[in-house]
């Protein structure tokens, strides 16, 4: 070909090339399907899928849906470029959903029978963060070979070369069976800073992810790798080792900080941050957090997710573990969230901070939470927690821990919460002070940074059972228009116009498999005169210079209760429900 | 170690005013925020005469850089105090020109040099024309400390020069009201009393010159019964005189006080007389400080603030002896101008004016400085 015609014919081409990762396309959005019996070779269409999800993503361009076919697929799948614009995303989506799972494991045959009960295999790599499966039951792993004769566990010896697990599996043949080595790092994941993802529908489980630190590393068996808005829905999250869903940007640990130069001080324009929206996925046995991250929740809604067993074998011993872990999560929204059997000594239900200005957590069912249902910590505020129904344990007077533990954690505002045995601490960091900042009202701009306190805090038109507030006065802190009951007793330095009810409330929560019912009888409870509880009324938070306000800025006042009712009326009952419940009859919560 | 008190209730960082007082329904005077009509007459004739102290006080003051009727003002449109590193934009820019705008203003009203008047006006309208923006973690002081000089500057020049053109003026007003004020609308609920004064000092500025009562009532109430470190009482916190910054260092806590003095000679050259107010307790904070800082001892009570932020076991040596130049205007005031007081209670507030006089410039743009050559009265 002469050079003329090789160029007409490069010119011909070029509308058409398009290169994976650019922004732009010349090409309409189209349809890549993915299946356990395609072929990578495959052209990805319906007729000839491509036969990874890998694959897949790395043919994606902004506004492509790569749909997956039903099946398992063991590989760790890695964005390494985005969508363009929320209108232009690439979406991972499950044909049908929850019947796509990537597994971190690998099966794993030739087990040999040794004596004792135990049975060994040998892996080429050795590897610190590994799971062993037996017929999708994780077995625990023991110290030796001595302990594992005694019970269905494994333990392992490694060198540099290679690993020897020995493993009971009881009765059971590994090698009939299906056994998995949980050996991958991630199941879904990306390159830093890949924007506009959708995932929808997809199982992720046995990832062997690595514990995660808001002053470090977060990875998760979803992670989005700091990258922003995505879109992470209807996925089911299982038996990884650590984080479920990680929205975490990787962060470092400030050893000079100060008032010149602050932790978090890096990060200082909101819309490159977050955005994300988790919703309605269920995340469940993961060893440390069922949601977690530094940064990413800023601006995301976190909304209609089921998140239990987290750290359900306790092996995370850590201080990072909690139905959702978030730290500068500006402006998040936490909504209508379930999160139930949250286990270990330092694991919490929701737990947030060091700083989550503007945050709302509304509207979230949290139970059986062993170290407390919310811990916040290091914040100046205001943030606001409102129609939240949280149980804690019944002994919990009897141990160390709290309902709701707060640490120098300023201007939470509880409105309309229905509190079960769930009482506070409210305390500053001992020791020197750290200091804490606080931002311009919807932003990343540092305003001030001043050593946070434990004040300011407001309880309105909530309902106690069992236990109060029990904490003694300190600077700004107001409560009033609240119900105590069962024993619980309003404080003595506010409450003036409370009630406390001589009769008892009975309430019992019902859990299903994927929900959650309140069986309750509140007609023996007392109406209240309550004020609107509008954002003018909870005040004026000089220091971050809002309001009790949402994302964009506009005032929130609280006229609607749990199940969207909303009310107009001065008269009506403290809690998250206007309405009596007078037949004992179920509320689905969830 | 005595135990930290609480003297008073403490606040948190919510702000609540009450509905302020009405203090002044009638006209302001003009010029009425530091220097009144018969106190530029005063400086101007008692340099002309060539007597002490003022002799002195205007050598120094008229030698000052920012005295210079050749000062070229440098206006931009943003401005940032920030204590972040790598933060901050022109606040070194305006803490200069805000300066030469007034002490160009007063050398115009010393010694009738128009030159002095046209570089005041040339300050001031750079910077009404320029400037937009005022931010950072600092913002609070940046802006009240400067609308106070800038404002300062303009009170006088208005009432004095009358070829500056009114809608000069109104666009200065403009530049007061939408650029300094926001920031200092708030005060500083969270922080030493010192950002609640400057954010009170530079409201009561702004409305004297704007004429807006409303905003003088919020300032004075403010001054008064705030829920802040900066209201007088919580800032001067007992009968002793003890600062509420105290415990912290002793520059700051002069920079405080000479904010409530200036306030409270806004107020006098409005009719009011806030000097007096809990018998005197303006007087009580700077003979302590005053003692202290000559080198006496004093008594401290372990406190902790209305913030609860800054909680103090003991009174703090930094910067111990180096007195500001804040003492001649309260000293005159108590020693001059009101009858009655003893000696006795002004006494350590002279000592540190003697041992300072002339007074020199205020820090930056802390305070009015030159207290001699502004304040000093016939005896």
């Amino acid at each position: 070909m002469n050079k003329i015609a090789k160029c007409l014919a490069l010119c011909w081409l070029i509308p058409f090339t398009v290169k994976a990762g650019t922004e732009k396309r010349n090409l309409p959005p189209k349809k890549i399907y993915v299946s356990p019996a395609g072929n990578d070779s495959g052209a990805g269409t319906a007729v000839k899928p491509l036969r990874s999800i890998t694959k897949a993503v790395a043919k994606a361009l902004p506004g492509d849906h790569i749909l997956v076919m039903d099946g398992v697929y063991r590989e760790s799948v890695l964005f390494t470029h985005g969508g363009s614009a929320e209108n232009n995303r690439i979406t991972l989506q499950a044909i049908n959903p929850q019947k796509v799972v990537i597994k971190g494991s690998e099966r794993k045959l030739n087990w040999v029978k040794e004596k004792n009960k135990l049975w060994k295999c040998i892996l080429d790599k050795p590897a610190e963060q590994i799971m062993l499966f037996s017929s999708g039951i994780k077995l625990p792993r023991v110290q030796s070979a001595g302990d594992c004769a005694q019970a269905l566990s494994w333990t392992d010896k490694a060198d540099q070369r290679k690993m020897i697990i020995w493993a009971n599996f009881g009765t059971a043949d590994p090698n009939r069976q299906l056994t998995e080595i949980a050996i991958r790092q991630y199941g879904i994941s990306a390159k830093e800073n890949v924007d506009y993802i959708t995932i929808k529908g997809i199982s992720v489980s046995q990832v062997a992810n690595e514990y995660a630190s808001i002053y470090g590393i977060q990875p998760g068996a979803i992670d989005t790798k700091g990258g922003k808005y995505w879109n992470i829905e209807n996925c089911k999250v299982t038996d990884c080792r650590s984080v479920g869903i990680s929205i975490g940007k990787t962060g470092h640990v400030y050893e000079d900080a100060n008032a010149g130069q602050p932790e978090f001080c890096d990060y200082t324009d909101l819309s490159l941050v977050g955005h994300h929206k988790i919703n309605n996925n269920h995340v469940s046995r993961c060893g440390q957090a069922g949601i977690f991250g530094l940064l990413g929740a800023t601006s995301s809604l976190i909304k209609d997710n089921l998140i239990e067993y987290i750290n359900y074998d306790r092996e995370y011993s850590g201080t990072e573990s909690a139905g959702i872990r978030l730290a500068m999560a500006v402006d998040a929204i936490i909504e209508h969230n379930l999160i139930r059997q949250v286990r270990g000594k330092n694991s919490y239900g929701v737990f947030l901070g060091p700083v989550f200005q503007g945050a709302r957590a509304s509207r979230n069912i949290v139970t059986n939470s062993e170290s407390g249902l919310f811990y916040l910590f290091k914040n100046h505020g205001p943030s606001l927690f409102d129609n939240n129904i949280l149980v804690g344990n019944n002994n919990q007077a009897t141990h160390d821990s709290a309902g709701v533990k707060m640490m120098a954690a300023e201007a939470n505002v509880f409105v309309q919460n229905l509190f079960y045995n769930c009482g506070f601490t409210n305390n500053c960091q001992p020791g020197k002070s750290v200091a804490t900042s606080n931002f311009l009202p919807n932003t990343l701009i540092i305003k001030q940074t001043i050593p946070a306190l434990n004040i300011d805090h407001r309880w309105y038109g909530n309902l106690f059972i069992g236990k109060g507030i029990g904490i003694a006065s300190v600077a700004g802190c107001e409560a009033d228009f609240n119900l105590y009951t069962n024993g619980a007793v309003p404080v003595k330095w506010a409450d003036f116009k409370s009630i406390k009810s001589e009769k008892n409330i009975s309430l019992r929560l019902l859990h299903s498999k994927d929900g959650i019912k309140l069986v309750w009888d509140n007609s023996a409870m007392a109406a209240n005169r309550i004020p609107s509880l509008t954002a003018d009324f909870f005040g004026f938070f000089a220091l971050s210079k809002q309001y009790i306000s949402s994302p964009d800025g506009k005032k929130i006042n609280i006229d609607h209760d749990f199940l969207n009712n909303k009310t107009s009326s001065s008269i009506r009952f403290a809690g998250p429900f206007y309405q009596k419940n007078k037949s004992k009859g179920n509320i689905k919560l969830f | 170690m005595m135990a930290i008190v609480s003297l008073q209730q403490a606040n948190g960082q919510v702000l609540k005013l009450d509905s302020p007082n009405q203090y002044h329904s009638a006209p302001f005077t003009h010029p009425g925020l530091l220097h009144s009509s018969n106190d530029l007459l005063r400086m101007k004739e008692m340099v002309a005469q060539g007597k002490e102290p003022w002799k002195s006080a205007f050598q120094k003051f008229s030698e000052h850089p920012c005295s210079s009727a050749s000062w070229q003002p440098n206006a931009v449109v943003h401005v940032e105090r920030s204590l972040l590193i790598g933060a901050g934009k022109n606040i070194g820019n305006l803490e200069k020109d805000v300066c030469a705008a007034y002490q160009n203003a007063i050398m115009w009203a010393i010694t009738g040099n128009e030159a002095h008047a046209i570089t005041a006006v040339k300050i001031i309208n750079a910077w009404s024309e320029k400037f937009k923006v005022f931010d950072g973690t600092d913002v609070e002081l940046g802006a009240g400390l400067n609308v106070f000089k800038m404002a300062s500057a303009a009170e006088l020049m208005r009432a004095t020069y009358p070829k500056w053109q009114q809608t000069e003026i109104e666009r200065c007003k403009k530049m007061f009201s939408t650029t300094f004020y926001p920031p200092i609308q708030y005060f500083a609920l969270w922080a030493h009393g010192n950002w609640d004064l400057a954010c009170m000092k530079g409201m009561m500025a702004i409305a004297i010159f704007n004429d807006d009562h409303a905003m003088f009532d919020r300032a004075v109430d403010f001054f008064y019964k705030g829920p802040g470190n900066g209201s007088l009482l919580h800032y001067v916190i007992n009968e002793e005189g003890q600062i509420q910054e105290s415990g912290r260092d002793q520059p700051h806590c002069m920079l405080g006080i000479g904010h409530l003095a200036e306030m409270c000679e806004m107020g006098w050259n409005q009719g009011m007389d806030m000097y007096s107010f809990t018998g005197n307790r303006l007087l009580k904070g700077f003979e302590y400080t005053a003692k202290y800082n000559l080198g006496e001892e004093v008594t401290f009570q372990p406190y902790n603030d209305i913030s609860g932020r800054f909680p103090a076991d003991h009174i703090a040596t930094n910067g111990r002896g180096k007195l500001r130049s804040i003492f001649e205007q309260v000293y005159n005031h108590y020693a001059f101008r009101v009858k009655g007081i003893p000696p006795g209670a002004y006494r350590y507030t002279k000592q540190a004016a003697e041992k300072l006089r002339p007074e020199g410039p205020g820090f930056n743009a802390d305070n009015a400085g030159f207290g001699t050559l502004f304040f000093s009265l016939e005896k």
